[in-house]
């Protein structure tokens, strides 16, 4: 039997490119504008619509909220879902 | 549930993946309702029910069109409730017409006597409620399978009214109130249509931005997306599509080939080991406050009784943070506090003006729509269909006809496969694994006794799986509900069986939901099945 999966504590971000690049430790701060970097130059280069969320279906109603207006009203795209399609 | 006369249990194992639920559903029979039970398996469901309906992957609407067939050649159906809140009738009685009872036992396997008293049973209940889940709706004509079950009550009336109805059982605890909140690429908060043009105004005017006017992509269609380059940034909250989604290849190929992907979790899945950044967060049910929404529609508080672990941060605080740095005006996106988020949802989704914290406290959670702060919230819904003149559009019936699963059966792929849950674990794993429980085995390819015999294979030995898209190796567990040509796994462990290598993803045009259900695959044994005789040989002379 595999062993549990353990609690994330710590942001993490990647050195390198996916294939072979690591994830690492970091700060939140690092880390989130790390995350909006490549949010907002997407957004910026390709509109919204080359943005997408996955929400979460075991989140609360609240996060949900903030999420799809994170898209909506942030990101300008509507490309937003939760676990509806199974 | 408590107080009906007979529920159908419609591709659902609730026993298993619903056993809230399903401890109400027995009240409901200790009462005096009576159970059917329709599934290709024996379920442990079904052994609660006073019959089951044993019918082969995939034929749900072959099934359902005959008992509506014979609702109304027996002149069960109730010609007043028709008449005054339906449309479409003569097409459905027509459409329905040629799916006998014999039909119906050549395409589904069940016999022509089962279909006859589910008919019956269900048409004469005073009450009566159809309860599904993925049995039907994962598939590649899911919105067809539905539609097929709301023609049976449409026809009988059995909705609108207490103690009857049709109850998709949610899968999450919060699914439901993801969609609610408008985590959907069509529609806004309170299920308001994104391309409803007076309707988007009033959120232009809430945030002071220009809501994008058309539709985005469900999940299938980012996916899709992703595979054509069109979607190239993606931000995953508390999911795992690297090992939930169907043809687990093509969906680990797409996010691959993503150019960020940020992932914000509260373990390191096989989702976040992709990741650009990865951003520890809550656990929702215990390490933050809110509320959710459960498959009766009632919204209930959920409280913080511990902190999240390390730096991991509130998912709240964490998204308001992003959207700050994103350039969200500072009075939008300030220090979140879940109940003024709440608040700005009620401003915005008429269904929930009325569900105040305090309200939802002292009530014990309401149910939508609750309009204002007196409104009570609706136990059940359609109750206008019962009003005469029915104010608003009529419930139409909407025919639609069988159509077996996409992945065909065949010499090289001859078993079934359906994929499913069971009670010990949830969904990939992740959560549930860390938790000892007696009950979990951990992944076994489930088979009829019949097909074990014929291939050889001895409960507990390890084969291999096979499908169209993939292969993994399993042992063999032989369940007596399964009939021979049937195949049985989860999705449970796929760190160490990744059952969704195997799965297809046809999806449905309408739903985007994918045939997990109905998977075609061979099994091989690992090893010759016989020992070679020993030869004797002369002596190697050296």
């Amino acid at each position: 039997m595999a062993k549990g999966y353990v609690r994330l504590t710590q942001p993490l971000v990647r050195d390198g490119d996916r294939a072979t690049g690591v994830l690492r430790p970091a700060t939140w701060d690092e880390a989130l504008d790390r995350a909006a970097a490549g949010l907002a130059g997407t957004v910026a280069s390709k509109g919204g619509s080359a943005v997408g969320i996955f929400s979460c279906s075991k989140a609360t109603n609240e996060v949900n909220f903030a999420a799809q207006k994170l898209a909506r009203a942030v990101l300008h795209s509507n490309n937003i879902d939760s676990c509806n399609r199974t | 549930m408590e107080q009906t006369d007979l529920v159908v249990l419609w591709g659902s194992n609730a026993r298993e993946t619903h056993p809230i639920f399903f401890h109400h559903l027995l009240r409901g029979v200790h009462n005096g309702a009576r159970l059917y039970a329709v599934d290709p398996r024996r379920t442990s469901s079904a052994q609660w029910a006073d019959c089951w309906l044993g019918l082969d992957v995939g034929s749900d609407i072959a099934l359902a069109n005959a008992v509506g067939r014979e609702i109304i050649a027996a002149g069960l159906h109730d010609e007043e409730f028709i008449t005054r809140a339906t449309t479409g009738f003569e097409d459905y009685r027509a459409r329905v017409d040629s799916c006998t009872l014999e039909y119906a036992e050549r395409e589904t396997g069940v016999p022509a006597a089962l279909i006859r008293e589910l008919a019956h049973a269900y048409a004469t209940a005073p009450r009566a409620m159809i309860c599904w889940t993925l049995g039907i709706t994962e598939h590649h004509n899911a919105v067809d399978n539905v539609i097929a079950l709301i023609s049976l009550a449409l026809l009988t009336g059995h909705v609108g009214r207490w103690g009857s109805g049709l109850n998709p059982l949610r899968g999450q605890n919060n699914v439901q109130g993801g969609g609610d909140m408008g985590a959907l690429p069509d529609r806004l908060p309170g299920f308001q249509h994104v391309e409803n043009d007076p309707l988007r105004a009033r959120f232009d005017a809430a945030w002071g931005v220009a809501v994008p006017p058309t539709c985005g992509w469900n999940l299938t269609g980012m996916f899709h997306a992703m595979e054509r380059g069109d979607l190239t940034a993606l931000y995953v909250i508390g999911e795992n599509p690297v090992q939930s989604e169907a043809d687990q290849g093509k969906a680990i190929a797409a996010l691959s080939g993503l150019e960020h992907l940020v992932v914000q979790d509260i373990f390191l899945t096989r989702t976040a080991q992709l990741a650009d950044v990865v951003l520890p967060a809550a656990a929702a049910w215990a390490e933050t406050e809110g509320t959710v929404t459960n498959s009766e529609r009632r919204v209930q508080r959920v409280r913080k009784a511990l902190a999240p672990p390390g730096e991991a941060r509130d998912d709240l605080a964490i998204i308001f943070d992003l959207a700050r740095r994103l350039g969200g005006p500072a009075d939008a996106w300030g220090e979140p506090s879940a109940e003024a988020v709440w608040n700005e949802l009620r401003t915005l989704s008429p269904v929930h003006g009325g569900m105040s914290y305090a309200r939802l406290e002292a009530e014990g959670g309401l149910q939508w729509p609750c309009y204002d702060e007196s409104h009570p919230g609706e136990p059940f819904l359609h109750s206008r269909l019962w009003e005469d003149p029915v104010p608003g559009t009529r419930a139409p019936f909407v025919p639609v006809d069988h159509d077996p699963p996409v992945d065909r059966l065949d010499a090289d792929f001859p078993i079934r496969l359906t994929t499913g849950r069971r009670l010990d674990s949830y969904n990939t794993g992740v959560q549930s694994a860390g938790y000892r429980s007696p009950n979990r085995r951990g992944e076994t390819i489930d088979l009829s006794p019949e097909d074990a015999a014929h291939l050889r294979v001895a409960e507990g030995e390890r084969v291999r799986v096979i499908s169209r898209r993939g292969a993994v190796e399993a042992p063999v567990r032989l369940d007596e509900g399964l009939r021979p040509g049937l195949a049985f796994m989860t999705l449970h462990f796929q760190d160490e069986v990744a059952t969704n290598l195997l799965t297809i993803d046809a999806t449905d045009p309408k739903s985007g939901t994918a045939e997990f259900k109905a998977t075609a695959i061979r099994v091989e044994k690992l090893r010759p099945r016989t020992p070679r005789p020993r030869r004797s040989r002369p002596p190697v002379r050296s």
